[in-house]
């Protein structure tokens, strides 16, 4: 679903990610898991066409990023760590806007707002401005506005950050159904217990490089993510 | 103190960085200092000319040392409505109090630090405005050894009254800034208020000037009455006068430590009971969902921003708004205004080619673009991460200017043929040369917007009031406006109206078709690279 081919990215003279390569295939949960400043974040917003690919390919669902970024944007969603929205906007009319822009019909963007405006539990603040909302509110309105666009590839920044217990269970089920019905997810976290019991791979980076990518069960052994993760970063020959 | 100069300085370097198109390389803050200068070189040209005819109407009735207590009234009003929108977004609304409130350090220092910032950008218009006025005097009268170093002391002393009155109105325009839909409704009442107020003006202005030819010492008594710090200041700077200037001083400095004594003992309770006001609520239904095309998603979206947003109302709705007082006051009137006839007659044109004049800068006055990208600031996101080409987002922002500018102007222009009763030639190009400045006033927003963005602006006002793309805009668009309009005036008597508006449409395509081929290549190159 998602092939990242010796991408790089430089901001100015540094370096932010180095010749990355991993796949994200399709039915599967992948964590990207990494360090502050390691690379996730510009990796994330490069695939989902934000940033441009200085070096490398990206391929979303067989469609190019840089060549052919309309179709790749058309079946993939991506949230940032800290979802600014339209404060101007009630959570309504910004599940409306986005639903025009991927082309959502009518009925179906009433069935998809009902359906996880209620699972979120914010079907009752959506004629709220979202400028009264609150960090967990604008997470959540943002994680419906994804679903509504159905995507095939999701791809989350930091997605647990901000929600309540519920509401992380919730999402939870979400990306697992979503993998169950042929899509694929890669979410960047910090919380590694997370990442362990959710994830079917997990790709690991250091200052821009891959350090391993694999099967969660592979990569961790008999050990934990957690401990593999500090040994990973600890270990100087590593990327 | 130390504290406290530093906190002012950011709070300033806040403020002016808008300017900067937030730029950190060197080539570009230098480019934000020549944009400033250039923008003050402006102000200071328009004061000029405007203090020049004024005074020589005040000459007539031997009254040319009232143009010292008309400027400064009229900077301290201009500077309130200016200073009053910054300090309902910087000071009241101000995404760093949470931050500042936390630093130990005294209210007072905080809500003078605030002030100070406030007042530092309200000297600059003030002195922009007085200073001009003050050499239109001078090169007209005597004046004596003190009479520079008094104008100066007494503009910054009502400087610091304009900081003082715009802190309390921007304190009640955060106070009672409705949310929602009646956000939309406030902010079209407010822009029709500010109407009203410059069209009052207008014809007061006749009157007062009436009056003045008629009946000098009475206007001269009810000035010295009801504006008498202005008074005082003629008085401070005419006379030498001490004990005037010092009543200025305490007419500046004393509403200036009480708002800053007041602001600093109720500046949690005021910043914390703006922050924790009720949202509107409203039930909705999700058969409001329906679906559009993402073109007419994203022209609404730039509706209800422009709309929701009370500084965008009043500062880029200008236009549409004057072009549909002008056509009413046409219709109302059922006749040309006889100067406008005349200056038709001696301008070699008809009464509607003075009008599409009037528009064409009507049109120049501002667009709605010069800070549309400015204003996406950290949503830039949603937009880049949509399937959506980057020139259909662009020429949304384009239509939607159009969309709120072009249809005022058509009613308009059909005012004026209907009353002078114009043929359809005549009115269709009357139309088309004011339209086709605001198309390029539209494009050269967003080029100028693409080229300066400012996506970390501490608030709205700030990228919608004093960008670096805003100010550019606006000078671009009312030079070349100025420039097809200097040159049509002057064809006007050999080649007729229709010859005359032709070539506004000429001079005005060309700079059209280059930003349009900019916007197709450059801009769509530029937006991409935009974070």
């Amino acid at each position: 679903m998602l092939e990242i081919s010796h991408f790089s990215h430089r901001f100015g003279q540094t370096l932010a990610v180095n010749d990355l390569s991993f796949t994200v295939p399709a039915g599967r949960i992948v964590g990207f898991i990494g360090h502050n400043g390691a690379g996730k974040t510009t990796t994330l917003r490069a695939a989902a066409g934000i940033l441009p690919v200085d070096e490398g390919q990206i391929v979303v669902a067989g469609h190019d990023v840089t060549s052919d970024p309309l179709a790749a944007k058309r079946v993939s969603a991506f949230l940032p760590d800290n979802p600014d929205l339209y404060d101007f906007m009630s959570g309504l009319e910004y599940l409306n806007f986005i639903a025009d822009l991927y082309r959502v019909s009518t009925e179906r963007r009433r069935e998809l707002v009902a359906h996880y405006a209620s699972a979120y539990d914010i079907l009752g603040d959506l004629g709220t401005s979202i400028g009264a909302y609150s960090h967990g509110m604008k997470q959540k309105l943002a994680l419906v506005s994804a679903f509504v666009r159905e995507p095939r590839l999701l791809m989350l920044d930091e997605p647990f950050v901000g929600l309540d217990p519920i509401a992380a269970h919730t999402l939870k089920g979400h990306l697992r159904t979503l993998c169950d019905s042929g899509g694929a997810v890669l979410f960047s976290t910090h919380i590694l217990e997370v990442a362990q019991a959710l994830c079917d791979d997990v790709v690991i980076i250091k200052r821009g490089r891959l350090v391993v990518a694999g099967p969660t069960a592979t990569v961790i052994g008999d050990s934990s993510l957690e401990a593999v993760f500090l040994e990973l970063q600890a270990d100087p020959g590593a990327a | 103190m130390r504290a406290f100069w530093t906190i002012a300085w950011v709070q300033l370097r806040g403020l002016l960085s808008a300017t900067a198109g937030g730029a950190r390389r060197t080539g570009q803050r230098r480019s934000a200092v020549a944009i400033l200068a250039a923008m003050v070189g402006f102000s200071l040209y328009l004061s000029f000319t405007y203090s020049w005819a004024l005074a020589s109407m005040l000459r007539a009735s031997e009254t040319t040392d009232l143009i010292l207590v008309m400027m400064p009234l009229f900077g301290v009003v201009g500077s309130v409505l200016v200073g009053a929108q910054g300090a309902a977004g910087f000071i009241f609304g101000g995404r760093d109090n949470d931050l500042l409130l936390s630093l130990p350090v005294s209210r007072l220092l905080l809500s003078l630090a605030k002030l100070t910032a406030l007042f530092a950008d309200s000297m600059v218009m003030m002195l922009g405005i007085c200073l001009p006025a003050g050499a239109v005097y001078a090169l007209q009268a005597r004046t004596n050894p003190l009479y520079w170093p008094f104008l100066i002391v007494g503009t910054v002393m009502l400087s610091l009254l304009a900081t003082a009155l715009g802190a309390l109105v921007g304190l009640a325009l955060s106070a009672f800034r409705p949310q929602g839909g009646a956000a939309v409704v406030a902010n079209l009442a407010s822009l029709a208020l500010l109407l009203a107020i410059v069209a009052g003006l207008m014809v007061g202005q006749q009157a007062l000037l009436a009056r003045l030819i008629s009946d000098p010492s009475a206007l001269r008594a009810t000035l010295r009455a009801w504006a008498a710090p202005f008074y005082w200041f003629r008085n401070a700077v005419l006379d030498e006068s001490w004990l005037h200037l010092g009543l200025v001083a305490l007419a500046g400095l004393v509403p200036f430590t009480l708002v800053a004594a007041v602001l600093a003992r109720n500046f949690l309770r005021i910043t914390s009971a703006l922050a924790a006001r009720a949202p509107a609520v409203r039930a909705v239904e999700l058969t409001e969902l329906r679906a559009r095309s993402p073109f007419r998603a994203l022209v609404a979206k730039e509706a209800r921003r422009f709309f929701g947003t009370s500084s965008y109302v009043l500062n880029c709705g200008i236009s549409p708004a004057l072009a549909l007082v002008g056509g009413g006051y046409l219709l109302a009137t059922r006749q040309i205004p006889p100067p406008l006839v005349q200056a038709a007659v001696a301008a070699g044109g008809t009464p509607l080619f003075l009008i599409s004049a009037a528009l064409i800068m009507i049109c120049a006055l501002g667009s709605t673009t010069a800070p549309s990208i400015s204003l996406e600031g950290d949503r830039l996101w949603v937009l880049r991460e949509a399937p959506l080409a980057a020139r259909t987002i662009l020429d949304a922002k384009v239509a939607f200017n159009l969309l709120v500018l072009l249809p005022p102007v058509a009613f308009a222009v059909l005012a004026g043929a209907v009353v002078s009763g114009a043929g359809p030639l005549e009115a269709v190009l009357a139309f088309a040369a004011p339209a086709a400045t605001g198309v390029f006033a539209a494009e050269l927003g967003l080029v100028s917007n693409l080229a300066w963005p400012k996506l970390d602006a501490a608030n709205d006002t700030l990228a919608i009031k004093q960008s670096a793309s805003v100010l550019i805009a606006f000078l671009g668009t009312m030079a070349v406006a100025g420039t097809a309009l200097g040159v049509s005036m002057a064809a006007a008597p050999r080649l007729g109206t229709t010859g005359a508006l032709l070539i506004v449409l000429a001079i005005v395509s060309v700079p059209i078709l280059v930003l349009r081929l900019v916007l197709a290549g450059w801009g769509i190159r530029t937006f991409a690279r935009l974070a």
